[in-house]
């Protein structure tokens, strides 16, 4: 076994998965936060929907809504089947991780003092002003240490994605060991700690910038 | 002298809490007035409906001699209300539909809130009828006729509010703070703005913590910072809610400076309060305010030294033996 291979293969692997990771979070950062403003929508049914959304995506497996995703358009014979693996796992990703990401951002909305919306209200600035200049970084302060906790975890879950047949890191490093080699399974280690641990950097770097402030 | 507000039967309530009854009262321009009185007397509510914070439900609003809030007899055939529950300590909230005929055109309006100066009597499940305080059904009632967001936002400008918790912009520093609303709000060039804000901060006398941020300052300097901001906006009305409540002794002092400074250079201020003795000392008229409605009102000294109501007496007593 030619030790060049196993890494330009697991190279190859790894570019799959970071191709998912960011493509997920392009997707889910914005879409999270329109679920956010759908759960906070003074329309009750809007809101109950979305809550159920939540619920049932947060309750199940990203594994089994993976799978679904794939094969159950396919199956139902709708017309239309999602052939291409990576926009299959883009689209379970996306919408699993917009839940997890609504739920952070709603949080970190609720966290803004009242007193600080009256306050725009009374120097006459427009609500969407309000938002945009006083609320927005404060809700990206306060958003900063859960959201850092679940983009960590997309890392790693990306691996689920060989569940339908991607050539991710785990894909590749298991087709190794079915051929009986060890170590370049145990390589992929190395390849999820260096990129979480460039993550954990960056993070703390944000982090420390809005340390100036309250 | 001219008349820059005038209040005439404001009547506010949160759900079935009445907390203002019947206000009435104006203002002459460069006068001072202080409003005291206990806790849950619905002082802040007051300010608060003026800076349209809240919407009164009843009474109309004139500043600067114009009615900016008209209030306007309405028939009511009330139909359903619906009794909606709100997030802690907001109590519940009253819908109703009101069913009435204009130009023979049959027309529906919902009101958020009932007008308060009414009782009701539960009839059944979740149907409301208004009623007087006897208990008679109303044909007609006072309503509250607010104009749309977009001018009441540049009206409510003419009204400036220093909170009690200052409410400053935690992520900007103070001069940033201050250039925010004149910058979004009125478009003023940015260098005017700086120029404008630097003015004001001379006059708290803040110059040299115009680049820090609020969690440097201490709380007095916040809270100059705070009347500085709403200064820049230059309003015809300056009003304090409890401006020095969350300071110490020494500190308060150094606000109450401030608002004695701005009183020399004849700005227009309502001053909710608990200091007494400043208020005696730097208000023309005082406002007792009990239980929602004006007990006394007229020249500060009198209405402290010598209060007639029995209920000011006693709270003047506890006031100023503590």
């Amino acid at each position: 076994m030619d030790i060049q291979q196993v890494v330009i293969a697991l190279f190859e692997g790894f570019g799959m998965s970071v191709a998912i990771f960011f493509a997920t979070l392009a997707v889910a950062l914005p879409l999270g936060l329109l679920f956010a403003f759908l759960q906070k929508c003074k329309f009750k049914p809007v809101k109950y929907l979305m809550d159920a959304f939540i619920w049932i995506i947060r309750g199940t497996p990203l594994m089994l809504q993976i799978i679904v995703v794939y094969y159950v358009p396919g199956l139902l014979d709708w017309g239309f089947g999602i052939r291409e693996e990576f926009v299959a796992v883009l689209i379970a990703f996306s919408i699993n991780y917009a839940c997890y990401f609504s739920v952070i951002y709603k949080g970190g909305m609720d966290a803004v003092p009242k007193g600080q919306y009256e306050a725009c209200q009374v120097l006459g600035m427009k609500k969407s002003q309000a938002f945009v200049n006083v609320a927005m970084p404060q809700i990206y302060k306060n958003i900063l240490p859960p959201m850092s906790n679940e983009i960590i975890t997309l890392v790693k879950d990306t691996s689920l994605a060989r569940i339908i047949g991607l050539s991710e890191l785990i894909f590749v490093g298991q087709d190794f060991l079915n051929k009986g080699y060890l170590a370049p399974f145990f390589a992929t280690a190395l390849f999820y700690l260096a990129f979480v641990g460039i993550l954990s950097i960056v993070f703390a770097k944000l982090e420390k910038r809005t340390n100036r402030y309250r | 002298m001219e008349k820059i507000l005038e209040i005439k039967s404001l009547n506010k309530s949160f759900g079935l809490n009445h907390v203002l009854k019947d206000i009435s009262f104006s203002m002459q321009k460069g006068e001072v007035i202080a409003i005291i009185g206990s806790s849950g007397g619905g002082k802040s509510t007051l300010l608060r409906c003026l800076t349209f914070l809240e919407k009164a439900q009843s009474g109309s609003i004139w500043i600067g001699g114009e009615e900016i809030v008209p209030s306007e007899l309405q028939p009511v055939k009330p139909k359903f209300m619906f009794v909606q529950k709100l997030p802690c300590g907001s109590g519940k909230k009253f819908k109703f539909v009101n069913k009435y005929e204009e130009n023979g055109k049959k027309k529906f309006k919902f009101f958020t809130t009932v007008p308060v100066d009414m009782t009701y009597k539960y009839k059944f499940f979740k149907k409301y009828i208004p009623t007087d305080e006897s208990g008679n059904p109303l044909s007609e009632i006072n309503v509250s006729i607010y104009p749309k967001d977009n001018v009441l936002r540049e009206k409510a400008l003419k009204m400036g509010l220093v909170f009690q918790d200052f409410n400053l912009f935690p992520h900007k520093t103070v001069i940033e703070n201050l250039i925010m609303a004149p910058m979004l709000v009125k478009n003023m060039d940015k260098q005017v703005a700086i120029n404008l804000a630097k003015e004001q901060l001379a006059k708290v006398g803040l110059s040299d913590k115009e680049n820090a941020y609020p969690c440097e300052i201490s709380g007095g300097q916040k809270q100059r910072v705070a009347i500085a901001r709403a200064l820049c906006l230059s309003p015809e009305i300056l009003c304090f809610d409890e401006p020095t409540s969350a300071l110490d002794p020494e500190l308060t002092g150094e606000v109450l400076k401030v608002i004695s400074g701005l009183r020399e250079s004849g700005t227009t201020m309502l001053i909710v309060t608990h200091e007494i003795m400043f208020a005696r000392e730097i208000a023309d008229k005082v406002i007792f305010l009990d239980g929602g409605k004006i007990l006394e009102y007229g020249d500060a000294k009198a209405v402290i030294d010598n209060p007639t109501e029995q209920r000011t007496k006693e709270f003047m007593d506890k006031i100023l033996k503590a």
